[in-house]
């Protein structure tokens, strides 16, 4: 294991999983992996990076997609 | 006459002193005048060789109407080194360290390794001075970390660091080898293991007041090479913008040591998320060294790839494809499908294809991307989880949900 918990590129790999898990509508668990991807860019890369704020903006899409839906 | 016992005692602790002296700078003044003719000696017979073999190849009147290529030339002299050095193998290795040297330079790798394995083995074959072996040593094992040959790469580290233990080696002979070491750990993702090694030889210098020269400049630049992998951004560009105007001051604007700087900086720029300034920096550093080192030289598609890469992310699909397959195709043929850039371009392309929604295309790539990196690095290399996380993106675009996912697990697993 060469990158670790708190690595950016691991927020990057965990983002991934988060945008799988919205296609399949899983909406809870998605939340819960774009919290942590925003979480550890905002400590590996600065709260104002803009691969922080584009986290930030995915999970903003993610809460639109599932208010939409009811 | 009596004699004082204790100005006896000094008297002899003086003379022994005075001889001691006299003999450590005698051996020291020999040392010293053998390497002085070995110099010489060496530097007279590659001067002969550059005036007589490489450079009367050039003359017009020996090839009219023809223009000898960099290349060309060398070709020509390492086909006569052998006959021409026979009976020198010490002026032979040195050749054969020179010429590997500028192969690498050019970026014509396999003829490098040629040139380093031959002057290593006439090092070993003959009564070679210990900075001449060094001087092979460190070219061979420079071109295989070039290669992709880490394992043998690391086993001559190895072996030169059990050597060093036993004899005084030379300090810029220890920082070569830690630098040496620090790439290998690079290539192999041990980021924080590559910065330390070359940190300490960047500190070391910067001790001695020597934080300008090249070698402080080489460890500046692999340290922030492995910040920027470590996500340390803001602790590498001031590294990389001193190291840019350093060479700048010193070298001129094309030096391809200053162009690598200006590459640099534009990579980090791009991590940062800056991408129209990281765009200026690798273009202008594109565009030089397509002028200074040619279209196909590794640093000029290293610096086209990571033009396609900020293009792609402004969505200018069309022209990163163009790049992209450019560079595959020139890395394929000219370092294997194997080599760690080539595996590179593939998955570069493969996500070009499938962030543009071509996803017949990217899945083929792919495949053969991750089927090298199983093979020659492991799941655990972090380029190799890299693409497994773009695949987990393809098969999602794919609306394969249960393979993503999946992909994801072994992605995480392994981080």
């Amino acid at each position: 294991m060469a990158l670790g918990e708190d690595a950016w590129q691991t927020a990057l790999f965990r983002e991934g999983r988060a945008l799988t898990l919205q296609a399949a509508k899983r909406y809870d668990e998605a939340d819960r992996e774009f919290s942590a991807a925003i979480r550890i860019l905002e400590s590996s890369l600065g709260p104002d990076h803009p691969r922080t704020e584009r986290a930030r903006q995915m999970r903003a899409s993610l809460q639109s997609e599932r208010n939409a839906r009811f | 006459m009596q004699r004082h016992p204790i100005a006896v005692s000094a008297g002899i602790l003086g003379v022994l002193t005075l001889l001691g002296g006299t003999a450590f700078f005698t051996v020291r003044l020999q040392h010293e005048r053998d390497t002085a003719n070995y110099q010489v000696r060496v530097a007279t017979s590659v001067l002969d060789f550059l005036r007589e073999d490489l450079l009367a190849a050039a003359d017009p009147a020996a090839a009219p109407g023809h223009e000898l290529s960099v290349r060309e030339a060398l070709n020509r002299a390492s086909d006569a080194a052998d006959s021409r050095f026979a009976d020198v193998p010490v002026e032979h290795g040195a050749i054969r360290t020179t010429l590997a040297g500028l192969y690498d330079q050019l970026g014509r790798y396999a003829e490098a390794e040629r040139e380093a394995r031959k002057a290593v083995a006439l090092g070993e074959a003959s009564d070679s001075r210990p900075e001449a072996r060094h001087a092979a040593d460190v070219a061979l094992i420079d071109v295989l970390l070039a290669r992709g040959k880490l394992d043998e790469a690391e086993l001559m580290l190895d072996q030169t660091r059990q050597t060093n233990a036993n004899a005084a080696t030379d300090r810029n002979e220890r920082a070569d080898f830690q630098l040496l070491q620090s790439r290998l750990a690079n290539l192999r993702g041990q980021f924080d293991q590559a910065l330390a090694l070359a940190d300490s030889v960047f500190q070391a210098e910067r001790a001695r007041g020597s934080a300008d020269t090249p070698l402080a400049l080489r460890a500046a630049e692999q340290s922030a090479a492995n910040l920027q992998m470590l996500g340390r951004h803001d602790e590498a560009l001031p590294l990389l913008l001193a190291i840019h105007a350093s060479r700048l001051a010193r070298l001129g604007p094309r030096h391809p040591s200053t162009l690598l700087a200006a590459h640099e900086i534009g990579l980090l720029k791009r991590h940062q998320g800056q991408d129209e300034e990281a765009l200026t920096w690798l273009q202008g550093a594109l565009d030089e060294r397509r002028a200074v080192l040619g279209e196909q030289h590794p640093d000029t598609l290293s610096s086209a790839n990571e033009v396609a890469t900020v293009l792609q992310g402004l969505k200018r699909f069309d022209e990163a494809e163009t790049l992209f397959r450019h560079v595959l195709d020139a890395r394929l043929e000219l370092l294997g499908e194997e080599h760690q850039f080539t595996r590179n371009s593939m998955s570069n392309l493969g996500l070009l294809y499938s962030l543009s929604g071509r996803l017949e295309k990217a899945a083929p790539l792919y495949e053969r991307a991750l089927a090298l990196e199983t093979r020659l690095i492991g799941e655990s290399h972090p380029d190799t989880i890299a693409l497994m996380h773009n695949i987990a993106g393809l098969y999602r675009k794919q609306g394969r949900f249960d393979d993503a996912l999946a992909m994801h697990e072994r992605v995480l697993a392994m981080r």
